[in-house]
Formats: C-alpha cells, structure tokens, sequence
C-alpha cells in the first residue's frame, strides 16, 4: 500500500506479505521501492524510465523500451564490448539544470550490473535512444512530440496515474529542452555503438 | 465526407469533448496524448492537434471546419479528409466523451 499527499511532501509505504512467502517477499518489497522510486523522482523533477543503462566514456547513455525491445540485448552487446552497464531495465534521469544526470538505481533486470556500474553515483546523460530491432544499425533523431511520447510511454507506475500524468508531462517537457531522442535500429552485434559514436 | 465509420455530414452539428481520462500537451506544433484508460501514448500532427483543441465541449464540428480552413492553408476536400480520418482514429480509441448534438 502506498500513501501519498498530493504536494508530494510525505510518502509512506507498507508492504504485508504471509510469512510463508520466503523469497517471494523480496520480489514483493523491489516492487514496492520500483513504485515509490518512480513516484519520489517525480517530485524531484526526475523519471524512472525503463530503459538499459551503459556507461561511454564518462558519460550515460539510456536505451529505452518496454519489454523485449531489446534493452537486456543491449547492455549484454555493449558490456561484452567493455562498456559498464547501469541497469538493463529501469535507470533514473534527473531534468534540473542544463545537465540531465543518470543516476543508477539498483533495479536491474535479466543482467547484473558491471561493479563499476553499480559503484556509479551520477553521471552526465549521454544520450536517449528508443530502441528499435532490426537488420541494420541506424541511428536517427524523433521528433519533439515522438520523444515526449516515448519517454512518456517509458515512465512505469506513474504514466498510469491520472494525478501524476501533468506532473510526467512537464518533467518530461523539462529533459526534451536540453536532451533530444533518437531511435537506434540495431542488430545482434555491437557495431551499432559505432553509429552512436558518430552522433557523438 | 466518409472515412471509416465516420461521416462529417452526420456530425456537423454535434459537439465532442476530450474524455476524461485523456491529457495532451502541445509540443511544437504537434500534440502528444495520453490516453490512460487504454494505456495508449498518440502523437497527432498539427491539424490533429487543433482538433483536440477544438474539442472543447462548446464548438461545433461544422464550426471546427470553418476555424481550420481559416487557418490552413489547405483544400477545403482535403481538411475535411483529414478531419474525418482523426475523428476515426480518436473516436475509436476512445479519446472523445460520447458524442452529443
């Protein structure tokens, strides 16, 4: 159960689980802190977006899509390249400032994060890049409202929120002023870092 | 004018209204819409997104076709081509309150 004010100043949670649940119950409290996560970065002109998270340089980059649009396929492709991987599933993205940050939340997915990566505490947003599988690799920018929706599309929990979603859509109009969105096409293999590197 | 279901000369004197459970914002001259019920995000272009706009609960079809014609540009035949292809598509994903004239 999650209460909540609608100026966001408080936020409590409780979690009631049968004792018998085990390691079931750890999955139960991940999603509850997924769900407060999502809801506090909200407050703080944040987005908890689903999304793969790989470290270039000094820099993050956020895959982003729902599930199976490849996000554990990235980081697996990127990380094999020697890349750190953040999250292959949900990563932060504060809006404030000129300087969108990625900060690392220890909500992962089928894929662990490298230690580097998680020993991560903020690092400056590279770029964000909708995922799309294909037979090529192609990197190309959306338009404004293409990466509104899709970060919109992207932020769990509260896009569902009909008390959030004015909330989402400013946060998210506030990161599309200093960070566009790209949609990369990629393959099975890594050579779409290649297509990122020119944009760079 | 008929595209899909829908047939402007049987909805010119209606009035439609954004439900509810949708929000959209006006992003350049494109509109993004959240449609939470259907747990759907849309982008319309710039013509969809003045409808939306339109679609105050006061102004009448007819009258959204004479304000679009003001403003665009465009053939008469094929604002209204365009009209009823976005009336088709958002009436069908539930993004106008039931239609009442």
């Amino acid at each position: 159960m999650l209460q909540w004010p609608n100026d966001g100043a408080k936020m409590e949670g409780k979690v009631w689980s049968c004792t018998e649940a085990g390691e079931e119950f750890l999955g139960v409290v991940e999603n509850h802190l997924r769900v407060l996560t999502a809801y506090h970065l909200l407050t703080r002109d944040g987005l908890l977006l689903h999304s793969s998270g790989v470290v270039e340089g000094e820099a993050a980059y956020l895959f982003l899509g729902r599930s199976g649009a490849g996000k554990t396929t990235v980081a697996r492709l990127s990380q094999a390249g020697g890349r750190d991987v953040l999250s292959d599933d949900m990563n932060a993205v504060v809006a404030a400032g000129a300087k969108p940050r990625v900060l690392p939340v220890p909500f992962a997915g089928e894929l662990e994060p490298t230690p580097r990566g998680r020993a991560l505490e903020k690092l400056p947003l590279a770029a964000l890049l909708r995922l799309r599988k294909g037979r090529r690799h192609h990197l190309q920018t959306l338009s404004p409202s293409e990466g509104m929706a899709t970060l919109t599309a992207c932020s769990p929990f509260v896009n569902r929120d009909p008390h959030r979603q004015e909330r989402l859509l400013d946060n998210v109009g506030q990161l599309l002023e200093h960070a566009a969105v790209g949609e990369l096409e990629f393959r099975q293999d890594d050579g779409f870092w290649e297509w990122i590197g020119e944009d760079r | 004018m008929r595209h899909g279901e829908v047939d402007l000369r049987d909805l010119q004197e209606h009035v439609l209204l954004r439900a509810k459970d949708i929000r959209f914002r006006r992003v350049g001259a494109e509109a993004v819409v959240l449609a939470q019920d259907a747990g759907e995000v849309l982008v319309v272009n710039e013509v969809g997104a003045r409808i939306l706009e339109l679609a105050d609960g006061e102004t009448p079809v007819k009258d959204w076709l004479r304000v679009l014609e003001a403003e665009y540009d465009v053939p008469a035949a094929a604002l209204q081509e365009d009209v009823a292809r976005y009336l088709d598509e958002l009436l069908e994903k539930g993004v106008f309150s039931p239609i009442r004239s």
